[in-house]
């Protein structure tokens, strides 16, 4: 993920069919609703 | 430049994979389709590649495509689709698997004269040109997935590179650039 994050441009980011993002690689990993769909909540944090 | 417009897409039994997902993918740019399991990014790569059609929305690559064209059509603006596993005909030989790139009539012509630069760029695959694909190396065998896209112009390649990003999801070695394909040839 890290690397992956450092080599694109862009990260477009798809839930259920859906795209929910579309944007930067550090703004997607730091976006809400991906770290929830994606990079998985630690909301007990 | 790849353009979608509000594309929805689907299988059998009514079951709907995308829901009006638009993007655009600019020419030299690496976009990563990331998403859980079931997200839709397969079927997004099977609409983009031809693979599937979609069942509403456009789709352009460089100039006017709608998005229920054939792949062969596809093919020819340079856009393929790569697994992250290195696919390659395991039971042909390297230099039967970089002919398979010029598989398409307008390809053929040019055959000779691209594989030349392919060998120009991946030396070793001319050493190993008898070799079998399904005993070479992992890296070896990214390499000969540069098939010998003989219709290609030059000035293509920066496309596909982005493209290459967006069909190697979370793969890394999916966006190298060509220079830098040329230094891992040399490792």
């Amino acid at each position: 993920m890290g690397v992956l994050m450092r080599v694109v441009d862009r990260v477009v980011v798809l839930d259920h069919g859906e795209k929910i993002f579309d944007g930067k690689p550090a703004d997607a990993q730091a976006d809400k609703r991906v770290i929830e769909v994606y990079l998985g909540s630690e909301e007990a944090a | 430049m790849l353009e979608l417009d509000a594309v929805s897409a689907g299988y059998k039994k009514g079951f709907q994979a995308l829901f009006d997902v638009s993007m655009t993918v600019n020419a030299g740019e690496a976009v990563a389709v990331i998403g859980a399991n079931g997200a839709g990014k397969t079927t997004l790569l099977r609409v983009i590649s031809g693979l599937l059609p979609a069942t509403r929305g456009a789709m352009r690559l460089g100039g006017p495509r709608s998005a229920g064209n054939a792949s062969a059509q596809i093919i020819r603006p340079a856009l393929l689709m790569c697994r992250k596993v290195a696919l390659c005909f395991h039971a042909q030989r390297s230099e039967e698997n970089l002919k398979m790139g010029a598989f398409i009539p307008s390809a053929r012509a040019h055959y000779a004269e691209r594989l030349d630069y392919v060998y120009g760029l991946f030396p070793r695959l001319k050493e190993r040109r008898g070799q079998l694909a399904g005993t070479m190396s992992g890296a070896r065998a990214a390499d000969v997935r540069y098939r010998a896209r003989a219709d290609e112009p030059a000035e293509t390649h920066s496309s596909r590179r982005a493209f290459d990003g967006v069909g190697a999801g979370d793969r890394a070695a999916g966006v190298r650039s060509r220079q830098a394909d040329r230094d891992h040839t040399r490792c």
